[in-house]
This record gives C-alpha cells, sequence and structure tokens, in this order.
C-alpha cells in the first residue's frame, strides 16, 4: 500500500483514525532524523492528534541526542502509541527509552499488528 | 563461539571501563538480531546516559548545556600519517607515525576519505565530520570532527583534525523535568501550522533551560521566537494546557528544589539563583507545590 507521505526516513499512512509511522532501516538514529520525523508527522497531522502506530524494528542503534528530544517534543498530538518491536533487539532498545516515559500518553510495546489495533482504536474516536 | 568470545571481550572491558567512570566507549553494532547485540545496544544506550549525567554536582540544569569539552589534535601529513597527536585511549601503541585510518572504524574510514576529497575539491579551509575511532578491544569513542586544510609555508599539505567531545547536563531526575501533559490533547485551534507548533517548542525549551530568566514581557518572549503575543500566549496554553508563566514558575521551583536537596547554599540565595524576587515569595509558593517550607525540605532531605 502506498503511503500517504514519506521522508529519507520514514514513511506515514492514516488509516481508519491511527497514524502509521514506518521507520526506513536506519544503522543508526540520530538527532537529525529524530527532528525530520516529528517535523514530519506533524505537518502531516495538521493539528489533529492521532493513536499512534510506530514500527522501530528496523532501528539498529541511536543516539542520545535522538531519544533525548523524542521524549521531550515527540509526543505532541499523539493520543496512544504502540511500539512494534522485535525480539531482543528492538524491543530492548525500546524498553530501554520508555524508562523515562512518554509523559502520560498510554504507550504499549507491541509484536504483531492485531495487537496494536486492538490497543490503539479505543483511541481513534478522541 | 569465537564470534561469542569476541562479544563476551567487548562488553566486560565497557563494564569494567565503565565501572572506573569511563563512559567514552561503545560496542560496535551489527544488524544481527540476536541476544548479544540486545545486551550490546543497551550498555551503549547505558554508557551514553551515564555519560552526561554522571556528576555528583548536578543539578536540574538544562538538558543541552554544555559543561565540558574536550579537544583531541591530529596533525597528520598528506599521506595520512600522524606526526603528532594529544589522543591516547591505552591502545597500548603510540599513534604518532600510524597511519590516521588506523585509528578510524572502516566505516569512518569511508566518511574520512569522502570529506577529505570534499574539503580539497570545494577549495574549504575547515569541514565538519563525525568520526568513530578505535580503542582498546576493538571499542568505539565517536567524536565529532573538524578537519582542516593547513596551507600556511611550514605544514602546507599537511591536515589537521580536530575532536571535541562534548559533556551536556542531563540530570536523570525525570519528574522534575517537565510538566505532564493532559492528554487526550484537542484539536488545535490557534496553532495553524507546523511551524508554528515547532516555535512554541522551543519557548518551552527555552524555559525549561532557563527557568530563572525574567520574562520583560510576552511580546518581547514571542518576538525571540517568531510568534505574536496572542499566538504565543493561546497557542502555549493549547498546547501544553498550562500559562507560559505557570509553566516558568514550575520550572524554577523544580531546580530551587533540587538545588535544596543537592547544595548547601543558603535558601535565600537559592530563592535568587532561581529567580524569585524574593525569599518570602519562593517561600510561599515552595510550600504551595511541595506542601513544605523550603527550609523543612532540607531538613528532611539531608
Amino acid at each position: 500500500m502506498r503511503p500517504d507521505y514519506e521522508n529519507a526516513y520514514a514513511e506515514y499512512r492514516i488509516k481508519a483514525g491511527i497514524l502509521f509511522l514506518y521507520y526506513k532501516p536506519q544503522a543508526c538514529l540520530t538527532l537529525h532524523i529524530a527532528e525530520q520525523v516529528v517535523h514530519d508527522r506533524l505537518a502531516l497531522q495538521t493539528g489533529k492528534a492521532y493513536p499512534v502506530y510506530c514500527d522501530v524494528r528496523t532501528i539498529i542503534d541511536s543516539d542520545k541526542e535522538a531519544r533525548d528530544y523524542l521524549s521531550r517534543m515527540g509526543n505532541d498530538l499523539i493520543h496512544a502509541l504502540a511500539f512494534r518491536v522485535n525480539y531482543p533487539v528492538s524491543e530492548v532498545m525500546m524498553q530501554f527509552y520508555l524508562k523515562n516515559g512518554t509523559g502520560k500518553i498510554p504507550t504499549q510495546l507491541v509484536v504483531d499488528i492485531r495487537s496494536a489495533y486492538s490497543f490503539l482504536k479505543s483511541y481513534s474516536n478522541l | 563461539m569465537k564470534h561469542l568470545n569476541t562479544h563476551a571481550k567487548q562488553i566486560k572491558t565497557m563494564i569494567l571501563e565503565m565501572a572506573k567512570g569511563n563512559f567514552n566507549y561503545r560496542i560496535p553494532r551489527t544488524d544481527q538480531n540476536s541476544e548479544t547485540q540486545a545486551i550490546a545496544a543497551l550498555l551503549n544506550m547505558l554508557a551514553q546516559e551515564l555519560e552526561v549525567s554522571y556528576n555528583p554536582f548536578v543539578f536540574n540544569a538544562p538538558a543541552h548545556s554544555i559543561f565540558n569539552v574536550d579537544h583531541y589534535l591530529f596533525l597528520i601529513d598528506p599521506q595520512h600519517r600522524i606526526l603528532s597527536t594529544n589522543f591516547d585511549l591505552d591502545t597500548g601503541s603510540p599513534l604518532v607515525d600510524q597511519n590516521f585510518a588506523h585509528v578510524l572504524t572502516e566505516a569512518a574510514q569511508q566518511t574520512f576519505k569522502k570529506r577529505l576529497k570534499t574539503l580539497q575539491k570545494q577549495h574549504q579551509s575547515h569541514i565538519p565530520c563525525k568520526l568513530e575511532l578505535l580503542a582498546a578491544d576493538d571499542l568505539l569513542v565517536p567524536l565529532e570532527c573538524t578537519l582542516f586544510r593547513l596551507d600556511y609555508d611550514a605544514v602546507a599539505g599537511n591536515f589537521l583534525v580536530v575532536a571535541s567531545r562534548i559533556q551536556s547536563h542531563n540530570p536523570l531526575i525525570k519528574e522534575d523535568d517537565f510538566i505532564q501533559e493532559d492528554y487526550p490533547v484537542r484539536k488545535l485551534e490557534v496553532l495553524k501550522n507546523t511551524q508554528d507548533i515547532q516555535n512554541i517548542q522551543k519557548v518551552k525549551a527555552y524555559l525549561r533551560e532557563n527557568p530563572e530568566v525574567r520574562i520583560a514581557s510576552l511580546k518581547l518572549l514571542g518576538l525571540r521566537f517568531g510568534l505574536n503575543e496572542y499566538k504565543l500566549k493561546k497557542g502555549f496554553k493549547e498546547l501544553y494546557q498550562t500559562s507560559v508563566f505557570k509553566y516558568q514558575l514550575k520550572q524554577r521551583l523544580y531546580k530551587a528544589r533540587h538545588l535544596i536537596r543537592t547544595t548547601t547554599d543558603q535558601l535565600s540565595c537559592i530563592a535568587i539563583k532561581t529567580g524569585f524576587k524574593s525569599y518570602i515569595h519562593f517561600g510561599q509558593v515552595f510550600k504551595k507545590e511541595f506542601g513544605v517550607a523550603p527550609s523543612h525540605y532540607r531538613k528532611k532531605n539531608k
């Protein structure tokens, strides 16, 4: 399925009131990439908040600056977050990232799309 | 098995270095989805966190304020042989006379060659790049670098590489760090575009990093970030469900609380340092926020 929008680092799709964000393979998620991904997400949302499915399985490594930026600035206009992960690498990386929390946004790590749907659908009509 | 042993050796070295307070090393990563890679990812991230927060005098400082900068210099000849350097990471062998490529990872060698080519092609005096240097036991040290082309007679044709390690404050006291927003958020009415949202985010970051600064007026603050007074006032509230002044007050109180807990500064000094006009006012708002007077808070946390 064609994405609604894509840049060099991610693809975005809005379907059934959920924003799907797929990171493209990244050797290292840097601050520049994080800023670009957040900027384009906000541009696509045009002021409307969504529950977000975020596929991070392709991220191999990340900078602290990027993680700090995402935990501070990356959660605006998000109702709920489902991170799609793989055991063990991306799962453990996300567990580490989430130790600082994402504010009050309900967040879950999921290993399949069905779990993500069932978690996010209740937030899609807010 | 050999592969596992190599990883185990790197992991042990990394932990021992971290135990010594050295958080500069990183374990090389691959795209393999294995338990050892998961451990390597965790250790690298932990080292990054500790690198910026392992400081006994840490307080609720700005997330990105720089408190220490180390510079490493490499003077290299046209064949990239190291003529002089102050870089030493216990690799066991002196770096002088070695080829600069020997201290770089394979990826960094490629980056270095490319950047050098660009430097020569574009006739620039210097060019920035990020290089990963090799240290003992094949661990990595990622550094921000600048490559200089030297054109002075005595050293013409040589290059200077300046690699910098910048440490910044990043207190791990996350509960102090930001105001929790009340979700779910509503559709934005005042902030019409991404630029506006980003400008408001910049204001928030500025206030978090400079809570003690006096805001002369919302109009002036807005001008600094490309927002008019109305957009700043209403937009900030819309995005963060609090006003600019309330947000700044909270940041001041968090910083003051941390200073009370971690320093022996006089409370009146802390009040001034964190931007309060008087100790009396500080005492009142502190008690309102945390339920105890600053002096009691200090006694409790001794």
